[in-house]
């Protein structure tokens, strides 16, 4: 039976031993601090959800334009609409865009990232084409472009056409670190010992790369939530759905900024804010996780 | 990479960040409320790359100079689709300075005064059975290029038009018009297929204008060169209007004032702007922002709501509309209703779409969408004076059929008697992306439907698409204004002779594509557009018949009054016509907004109105 291959990469490579990772993710000041608020901003959003009646959603449901008060927490809109029961609406179905297209790209751009690296020849002279040609497209016009034409998205629908465009960048990177892992000695007696292709890069290079994964599904995550912001305040977002990105939409078709109705703007923005501070904590957090140089400086 | 999503994100954060701080403050200077706008603008020009033009337009110094001063600002509300083609055969966007500062009509109707304007032609006389229209033309017209316009060029269109009837309003011209004559180079004659004494008013066969356009002559002498009237994009357009076309983009359009136009010698009068800009400034609030710093003199319809209005002109107080209070809006004589798709079940049944009347609650509509700007309406005609005899002879049957009525339990009572199960509905619902107005109606009424049940999917398109979309019927649901207004007109919208199967082009949006036919209402509109519009002892019980037949069938669903928001802003111009002094309409998409600009003789030749500069 061949040798195990992991025994070798501890006996020689300690410090890229997988072992300790979760340690490590659970010490990092930044993914704690980043979690927490990203796990606040979700939980208000769901509880709120629980405690506000969805049909404060609806246009004509209370009274217009009032700043916050005892009623709504948040104000209400010109539609006369609640802005709180909106953001109950508008968090999750956010952070499902981001969840989605980062699942998506990260998984497609791995399984590129990956075969293209390992395999090399044909194989990887036609990924790194197709890889590179989609690295060179503007990706933010495609998607306008698209949500364009694919009017009347729904949230899932968006969280898919941003996922489509999502893996190039991790498909790239993951190609030229597997192309620099394949030539470490573990991998020669992974070889050596018989595991085949495909074992090879999920039992040796996958668990070697998690951290790096980790910190580009967060990057990417971040990424999502901004595009759908960008495409939903052109007014390509999905219309009958509420999202961060259809509240600032919705408010800046009334005029809010202009008439002073700060509550109704502030308020998507602000947590789009938060958001964003809580994903890039995390993923600076998985950064320090994957590139131990980095770690001194926590 | 990451470097480059990390600043494209912190990018958006100081974007977001700047938001915040300028507005935290509110009251604050314009300058600095001018900066709100223009940031989020830069980002998402950045991010999407499309919309570098409307960046440059915002970066465009204020100028307070002369060239100011002689310039007319327009916004409008979309971008101009196709920017290179200035064609009215194959391009709706006429209103985009092509029948507006280009091409002049035969007549304008001024429906303020109820003069009917002679322009292009000094007079017109019918035969004695209204079978043959013979129009005098001016004899000291000249197009842009020195040509003369004479009788040749009319007819030179019209066969151009009968020949192809798939060119815009072509149908119509065909189903009206015989043949055109001409008598001498400025008399031509108009046979007519049928005894019309309407016919003058038809803006659909006839270079007469009464609401936004009206059948363009086009010169002989360019146009015969072109083979196919459908391939030309006349991207340089030969008139005779006032203005030229000096620049176009997706984003604006400049026209510049003729020194040599016929008219400035015809009548010895020179509009006042010496440019007119139509600028595509983006959403309300750039449009809002703009007024207050006096970089724009009016926006089109649609753009501004009452609340953004109202900010305004608190801001700036040269910033006026047609009426000093709620709703400051002058009321377009187009109705919204609501179309609804009869080719489509279940709303090829009259219960289904009765039912679906029902659920809608028009006061919510006018107090949310339009901020109170407007009222419901109980048809598809304004509630002009005019209209008055025509309701109240219709009081009883409005009874029966109450269109403005909203009552969800009976709505949903009719779905179920009419075998309808709505959970199974999903209704498209085609928006035009570019009309603040639809998409906020649209929001309004998709949670009216929602609240009781039906899905419904919106579907926001824009410039030919949308067209596409509606002409074909293409859809379930679409709110669309209804022109011209008039009693006969209107109900002719009707009329099964535009009826064309679903996926083939019906010649007006409102002209029936929404598949309606019923061959007992077309008898009857066909009497009333026989009989002289004027002459209401017989026009009414022609009224009350049509009426008891499109209430019990309603083939649209009546919904709102159109208001015509439009601001004006004094700082440049003065002399807009206002509900103080009602000279004139007060709609810069209308073809007729050059008698705005420049003015016109009345009856006994007296100049009347054009707007003048105000330093």
């Amino acid at each position: 039976m061949a040798l195990a291959a992991k025994d070798i990469i501890t006996e020689e490579t300690p410090s890229a031993a997988p072992p300790g990772y979760s340690t490590l993710i659970l010490q990092n000041r930044k993914i704690v601090f980043g979690g927490i608020l990203f796990l606040l901003i979700l939980g208000t959003a769901l509880a709120g959800a629980l405690m506000i009646d969805p049909k404060l959603r609806r246009s004509g449901s209370i009274t217009r334009k009032l700043p916050p008060h005892a009623a709504a927490v948040l104000g209400t809109t010109s539609l006369g609409q609640s802005v709180a029961a909106q953001m109950t609406e508008a968090v999750p179905n956010s952070i499902q865009v981001g969840l989605i297209a980062a699942l998506l790209g990260t998984v497609i751009g791995s399984l590129l990232g990956f075969v293209s690296g390992y395999f090399g020849g044909w194989v990887d002279a036609v990924l790194r084409v197709v890889i590179d040609v989609f690295l060179a497209v503007p990706v933010l016009l495609f998607l306008v472009l698209i949500a364009a034409l694919v009017r009347g998205v729904t949230v899932q629908h968006m969280a898919i056409i941003i996922g489509l465009f999502a893996w190039s960048w991790p498909a790239r990177a993951i190609r030229s670190q597997t192309l620099s892992l394949k030539t470490r000695p573990f991998v020669d007696v992974a070889r050596i010992s018989g595991m085949s292709g495909f074992d090879i890069i999920t039992r040796e290079l996958v668990p070697q790369m998690l951290p790096w994964l980790g910190a580009n599904f967060v990057n990417a995550f971040i990424v999502a939530i901004l595009a759908e912001a960008g495409l939903s305040i052109l007014g390509l977002g999905p219309q009958r759905e509420m999202t961060l990105g259809m509240m600032i939409y919705w408010s800046l078709s009334y005029g809010s900024i202009l008439q002073n109705m700060w509550w109704w703007w502030l308020t998507p923005v602000v947590t789009l804010m938060l958001l964003f501070l809580a994903l890039y904590l995390i993923h600076l957090g998985f950064d320090e996780v994957s590139n131990p140089r980095l770690r001194t400086q926590v | 990479m990451k470097t480059l999503k990390f600043s494209a994100m912190i990018l958006v954060l100081t974007a977001l960040v700047v938001i915040a701080g300028a507005c935290a403050a509110p009251g604050t200077l314009p300058q600095v409320v001018q900066q709100t706008v223009v940031v989020p603008q830069t980002v998402i020009a950045q991010e999407t790359v499309i919309v570098p033009q409307t960046v440059v337009a915002q970066a465009t110094p204020v100028p307070v100079d002369q060239a100011r001063a002689e310039t007319l600002n327009i916004a409008i509300g979309g971008p101009i689709v196709p920017a290179d083609a200035i064609n009215p055969y194959v391009n709706w966007n006429r209103d985009m300075g092509m029948h507006n500062f280009c091409y002049e009509y035969f007549f304008y109707q001024n429906l303020q005064t109820g003069e009917y304007i002679p322009w292009l032609a000094t007079g017109y006389e019918y035969n004695a059975d209204s079978t043959a229209l013979t129009v005098k033309l001016r004899d000291d017209v000249t197009w842009s290029d020195g040509q003369p316009f004479t009788a040749d060029d009319v007819v030179f269109t019209y066969e151009m038009i009968q020949k192809d009837p798939s060119l815009n309003w072509g149908q119509q011209v065909v189903d009206n018009v015989a043949s055109v004559e001409k008598v001498d180079d400025h008399t031509v004659t108009f046979n007519l297929k049928t005894s019309n004494p309407h016919f003058h008013l038809n803006r659909e066969a006839f270079p007469a204008v009464g609401i936004w356009g009206g059948t363009t002559i086009v010169p002989k002498h360019i146009w015969e060169k072109e083979a196919d009237p459908k391939t030309f994009t006349n991207s340089n357009p030969v008139c005779t209007g006032a203005y030229k076309l000096a620049n176009s983009t997706e984003q604006s359009r400049t026209w510049e004032r003729r020194d040599d136009w016929w008219g400035t010698k015809a009548f010895g009068v020179t509009p006042g702007p010496k440019t007119v800009n139509l600028r595509y400034l983006g959403p309300e609030t750039n449009v809002a922002l703009a007024l207050v710093n006096n970089e724009i003199d009016t926006p089109m319809i649609g753009i501004l709501g009452v609340g953004s209005f109202e900010e305004v002109a608190r801001r700036n107080p040269k910033v006026i509309a047609w009426q000093k209070d709620l709703p400051f809006s002058w009321l377009d004589p187009c109705p919204r209703p609501l179309m609804v798709n009869n080719a489509h079940p279940p709303f090829d049944k009259a219960e289904a779409r009765w039912a679906l009347s029902y659920l809608i609650d028009r006061n919510a509509v006018a107090d949310l969408a339009y901020e109170g700007a407007t009222t419901p309406a109980w048809g598809v005609w304004p509630d002009y004076g005019g209209v008055k005899p025509y309701k109240d002879a219709i009081a009883d049957l409005l009874q029966q059929y109450p269109t403005e009525a909203y009552d969800e339990a009976k709505g949903l009572q009719m779905f179920k008697d009419a075998g309808v199960d709505i959970s199974t509905l999903d209704l498209k619902y085609v928006v035009n992306a570019d009309s603040n107005e639809e998409v906020k109606v649209a929001q309004v009424i998709a949670d009216q439907l929602g609240r009781a049940g039906i899905k419904v999917t919106i579907t926001p398109l824009s410039g030919p698409a949308e067209q596409t979309a509606v002409l074909e019927g293409d859809y379930d649901i679409k709110l669309h204004s209804f022109c011209p207004g008039y009693i006969a007109e209107n109900l002719d919208l009707f009329n099964s002779k535009y009826y064309k199967p679903l996926g083939e082009k019906v010649a007006l949006f409102e002209a029936n594509s929404f598949r309606y036919q019923n061959p007992e209402l077309d008898k009857i509109v066909n009497e009333m557009l026989a009989t002289p519009p004027d002459d209401n002892a017989k026009m009414i019980p022609l009224f009350q018949q049509a009426m008891a037949i499109w209430l019990k069938d309603l083939p649209v669903i009546p919904v709102v009054q159109a208001p015509a928001l439009v601001p004006f802003n004094t700082t440049y111009w003065t002399g807009w016509p206002t509900a103080d002094n009602p000279w004139n309409m007060p709609v810069s998409w209308w073809a007729t907004f050059n008698t705005v600009i420049a003015g016109y003789p009345d009856k006994d030749g007296k100049w009347v109105g054009g707007i003048k500069p105000a330093q």
